[in-house]
C-alpha cells in the first residue's frame, strides 16, 4: 500500500512533464514567426529536406551537404539560411556606411564653419574650380551607379554574363572619373591653385581662399581613394561573375559592393555643390 | 533593379543635377543648390541602394548615421551661426607711457 502511494507522485510527474512538453511544442509552433520575404530565399527546398527549424524568423535551408542545394555552400555555420546571412551582411554594410558618412561628416562640418566666416573668399575660390569637368564627372558617376544597380538585378536572376559586362562598364566609368579628376588636378596646379606661396588668388581674400582649396584637394583625394577601392571591388565582382559564382539564391556580395559604390556616389553628390556651385552668379 | 527603372532613376538624377546648376548659376542660390544635391543623394539611397527594401536593422543603421551627422553639423554649427563679430580697432593713444609702472609687492 505504502509502495503504491510512493509510485503515484512519480506517475503524476510523468503525466505533467508530458503535458508540459506537448504544450511547449504547441506554443512553439504557434509562436514560430514566418520567414521574411527576401529575394535570396526564393529557392524552394526539395521535398523532405532537412533543416526546417527557424532561427529569428529565418527558416534554415535544406541540408548543406546536399548536391541539390548550390546555394548552401555559401552559408556560414552560424546562420539559419541564406536570407539570414544576407540580411546580416547587408545590415553590416549599412553600419559601415554610417561610419563612413560620419567620417566625411567631419569634412562637411569644416566646410560649413569656414564658409560661414569666409563667404566672399569661398565664393571667389569656387569660381576658379572647373565646373564643366565636375559636372561631367557627376553624370559619369550617376551612370555607373545606375549600371551597377541594374547589374545587381541581373545577379539576382543568375545572369552572370550580363553582370560581368555591367561590372566592366561600371569600372570603365569609374576609371574615366579618376582620369578626368587627374586632368582637373593638373589644370588646378597649372593655374597655381594649390595652397602655398604661389597661390593664384591674392589680396585680402587670398588666405581664406587657400582654405577652400585645402578642402578641395583633401576632399577630392579622399573621395578618389574611395573610388579606387570601389573600382577594385567592382573588378572582384566582375571576376566572380566571369567564373559564374553568383546565382538567383546567392548575390549578397554584389549587393554589398553596389551599396559601397552608390555611397561613393552619394558623397560626390554632396561635394559637388560645395566645390563647384559655391561661387553663385558672381 | 531592371534596366528601365535604373535608366529612369538616372534620368531623374540628371534633371536634378541640371536644376542644381541652374539654382546656383541662374538664381544665385547656393543654399537651394545644396538642397537639391541632398535630394539627389536621398534619391540614390532610395533607388540604387534600395534603402526601402533593406533589412530592418540596415535601415536603422542608415537612419542612425544621418541622425548623428545631423547632431554633428547641428551642434557644431551653432557657434558659427550665432557668433557676433565686432570690429576692433587697435591704436595707441599719444602721450601714453610705453610701459605701465611696475607693480610693487613690497608694503
Amino acid at each position: 500500500m505504502s509502495e503504491r502511494r510512493r509510485r503515484r507522485p512519480g506517475a503524476m510527474e510523468g503525466v505533467l512533464a508530458g503535458a508540459a512538453l506537448v504544450s511547449g511544442w504547441l506554443l512553439a509552433r504557434a509562436w514560430r514567426p514566418t520567414a521574411p520575404a527576401y529575394p535570396s530565399d526564393r529557392a524552394v527546398p526539395p521535398a523532405g529536406a532537412a533543416g526546417e527549424a527557424g532561427v529569428d524568423g529565418y527558416h534554415a535551408v535544406w541540408d548543406r551537404a546536399s548536391p541539390d542545394a548550390p546555394v548552401s555552400r555559401h552559408i556560414q555555420f552560424q546562420y539559419a539560411g541564406m536570407a539570414h546571412q544576407a540580411d546580416t551582411a547587408i545590415a553590416g554594410m549599412w553600419l559601415f556606411l554610417a561610419t563612413e558618412l560620419l567620417f566625411f561628416g567631419g569634412l562637411f562640418f569644416l566646410y560649413i564653419v569656414y564658409r560661414a566666416s569666409n563667404q566672399a573668399a569661398f565664393a571667389e575660390a569656387s569660381r576658379h574650380a572647373e565646373l564643366g569637368i565636375g559636372t561631367v564627372n557627376t553624370v559619369l558617376l550617376l551612370a555607373s551607379s545606375a549600371i551597377f544597380a541594374f547589374g545587381h538585378g541581373c545577379a539576382a536572376r543568375g545572369r552572370n554574363r550580363a553582370l560581368f559586362w555591367t561590372c566592366v562598364a561600371t569600372a570603365l566609368l569609374g576609371a574615366a572619373f579618376i582620369a578626368l579628376k587627374g586632368y582637373e588636378w593638373s589644370e588646378d596646379f597649372r593655374h597655381h591653385l594649390f595652397p602655398g606661396p604661389d597661390f593664384a588668388i591674392g589680396g585680402a581674400l587670398g588666405p581664406s581662399a587657400q582654405l577652400f582649396w585645402c578642402f578641395y584637394f583633401f576632399a577630392t583625394a579622399l573621395h578618389g581613394l574611395h573610388m579606387i577601392i570601389g573600382i577594385t571591388l567592382v573588378g572582384w565582382i566582375g571576376w566572380g561573375a566571369h567564373r559564374g559564382r553568383f546565382s538567383a539564391g546567392y548575390s549578397t556580395p554584389v549587393e554589398a559592393v553596389g551599396l559601397y559604390w552608390s555611397f561613393v556616389d552619394v558623397v560626390w553628390l554632396l561635394l559637388y555643390p560645395m566645390i563647384y556651385l559655391a561661387g553663385g552668379t558672381g | 533593379m531592371t534596366m528601365l527603372s535604373a535608366f529612369g532613376a538616372w534620368l531623374t538624377l540628371l534633371v536634378l543635377v541640371a536644376a542644381e546648376v541652374a539654382a546656383a548659376l541662374v538664381a544665385g542660390s547656393g543654399l537651394a543648390a545644396a538642397g537639391i544635391g541632398v535630394t539627389a543623394a536621398v534619391l540614390v539611397a532610395m533607388t540604387f541602394m534600395r534603402l526601402p527594401s533593406a533589412p530592418r536593422l540596415g535601415a536603422v543603421f542608415a537612419v542612425a548615421g544621418v541622425f548623428w551627422l545631423a547632431v554633428l553639423l547641428g551642434l557644431g554649427g551653432i557657434d558659427p551661426a550665432t557668433r557676433q563679430r565686432t570690429q576692433v580697432e587697435l591704436r595707441t593713444p599719444s602721450g601714453t607711457p610705453d610701459l605701465p609702472p611696475p607693480l610693487s609687492l613690497a608694503r
